[in-house]
């Protein structure tokens, strides 16, 4: 690690773990705590989610496809329910009469209304608030197509699928599509559905979009995949499959490990694996600033910071000095550092670098 | 090695060399993130290390992407570059 030369941080750096010491004693201290986070569903809580109602309704299978409402609306539900501790109320009007029948015989209550999507989570805060809508599309779509369809490089609106563009002018927190298509088709359309998304990212700009990709030809689990995106972070859509969609953050520690481990066989440096160990620590940074970095922004504009997980912060006013800090108090790669405005002190890049 | 390194104005850090070339470096790289044309955020690896040119030489972050040397704002901002009629580029440096 190379440390700024300069005599006030070495001072600081110094400083920081007595200072912390203070904290715990109830003494102000720049070692801080983010007061209020914002609530914002992780990956894993999805995936956590996912699992639990495929095993509590399916056997561990997946839902049959006229049972993909029923499947929806337990999972508006529950998503709501870890994002709220407030009375919430189920929205939705399944088209098929199995469907109905089996989120009945389960007990799941509802309002037989819809509201924005297939099925909306409200919760009353002095007027109605949306937590949740989902949308459930089992349409064959464009896989079925007669005429074979460009990928949607050119930006145009035809490719992508119509219930995942109306979700994104749904006004919920959370937005979630779960999609019934082919193993086949599975794939492909994530890839259709990442360019959507990151077509009409300003549709999203302040909301968290959850995808659940659901073979509707096989009950293999192994082939569901999940969609993660984090509003205003340019990190766009990304997927993943169910099982990795379970596992915890990556700890500073595990990410330093690693990329030592990686890093010392020449042929690991650029690997897939390397990207993947990279990926982690991006949507776990991209958490971090949604959840603290931008509650944060409001009373330290233009300040840098060092956030770890759990909400604690530092402050500095450059990168280096919030890293050095960040580094000395909670770990190598323990902590997200980012400048705390709109863009987060992230070099750009000149248009030539669009396919970089 | 001779390669061109190519000045952009627009990107706003110091250096950029061709992903191809981690395999040569021995140092274990930082974590960071580099805000794309298009606007895409991708995380990728850099080093803080030296970029010297003529008289020149100072710190700067040097990341690993795409294929080609870039030399960005935090190193030109140091530079006077003056190009003569596509035959010849005229650097001065800031002391």
């Amino acid at each position: 690690m190379l440390l700024p030369d300069s005599a006030a941080l070495q001072e600081k750096l110094m400083a920081a773990p007595v200072l912390a010491e203070k904290e715990t004693s109830g003494v102000a201290s720049p070692l801080r705590k983010v007061s209020m986070p914002r609530r914002v569903l992780t990956r894993r809580d999805l995936a956590l989610a996912v699992t639990a109602i495929l095993d509590e309704w399916f056997g561990s299978s997946c839902p049959p496809l006229p049972l993909t409402e029923a499947f929806l609306m337990r999972l508006a539900h529950d998503l709501a329910r870890g994002l709220t501790h407030r009375q919430t109320f189920l929205l939705a009007s399944p088209r098929s009469e199995e469907a109905q029948a089996f989120v009945a015989a389960r007990g799941l209550e509802f309002i037989p209304e819809r509201f924005q999507g297939d099925a909306t989570v409200l919760t009353t805060s002095g007027g109605l608030c949306s937590q949740v809508t989902g949308v459930a599309d089992t349409d064959p779509g464009i896989e079925h197509a007669p005429i074979p369809l460009r990928r949607p490089d050119s930006g145009s609106d035809a490719a992508y699928p119509w219930p995942f563009l109306k979700l994104l002018h749904g006004g919920a927190d959370t937005l979630l599509y779960v999609g019934r298509k082919s193993a086949g088709w599975t794939r492909a359309l994530g890839s259709l559905l990442e360019a959507g998304a990151r077509d009409h990212a300003s549709l999203w700009q302040d909301q968290v979009l959850l995808v659940v990709l659901m073979p509707a030809d096989t009950t293999d689990r192994d082939a569901i995949r999940l969609g993660y995106g984090l509003p205003g972070t340019g990190s766009g859509l990304r997927f993943l499959g169910l099982k990795p969609s379970l596992e915890p953050w990556i700890t500073g520690e595990e990410f330093t490990r690693e990329l030592a481990r990686l890093w010392a066989d020449r042929e690991q440096r650029d690997s897939p694996e390397r990207e993947r160990l990279y990926d982690r620590l991006f949507e776990r940074n991209d958490f971090i600033w949604v959840r603290y970095g931008v509650p944060l922004m409001r009373r330290n504009r233009g300040r840098w910071a060092a956030i770890t997980l759990e909400g604690e912060y530092l402050l500095g006013d450059s990168r280096e000095e919030a890293e050095a800090l960040g580094d000395e108090t909670f770990g190598e790669n323990s902590a997200y550092v980012a400048r705390l405005d709109e863009t987060r002190g992230i070099e750009s890049l000149g248009p030539r670098s669009a396919h970089a | 090695m001779e390669e061109e390194a190519f000045p952009d104005t627009g990107f706003t850090g110091g250096v950029i060399i061709p992903r191809a070339l981690v395999e040569e470096i021995d140092a274990r790289p930082h974590w960071g993130e580099l805000r794309l044309g298009n606007q895409a955020i991708v995380g990728a690896s850099y080093w803080r290390g030296r970029v010297a040119i003529g008289d020149l030489d100072l710190p700067t972050e040097i990341w690993a992407l795409g294929d080609e040397f870039i030399i960005g704002r935090k190193v030109l901002d140091r530079m006077e570059v003056c190009f003569e009629f596509g035959e010849r580029v005229r650097l001065r440096f800031d002391r």
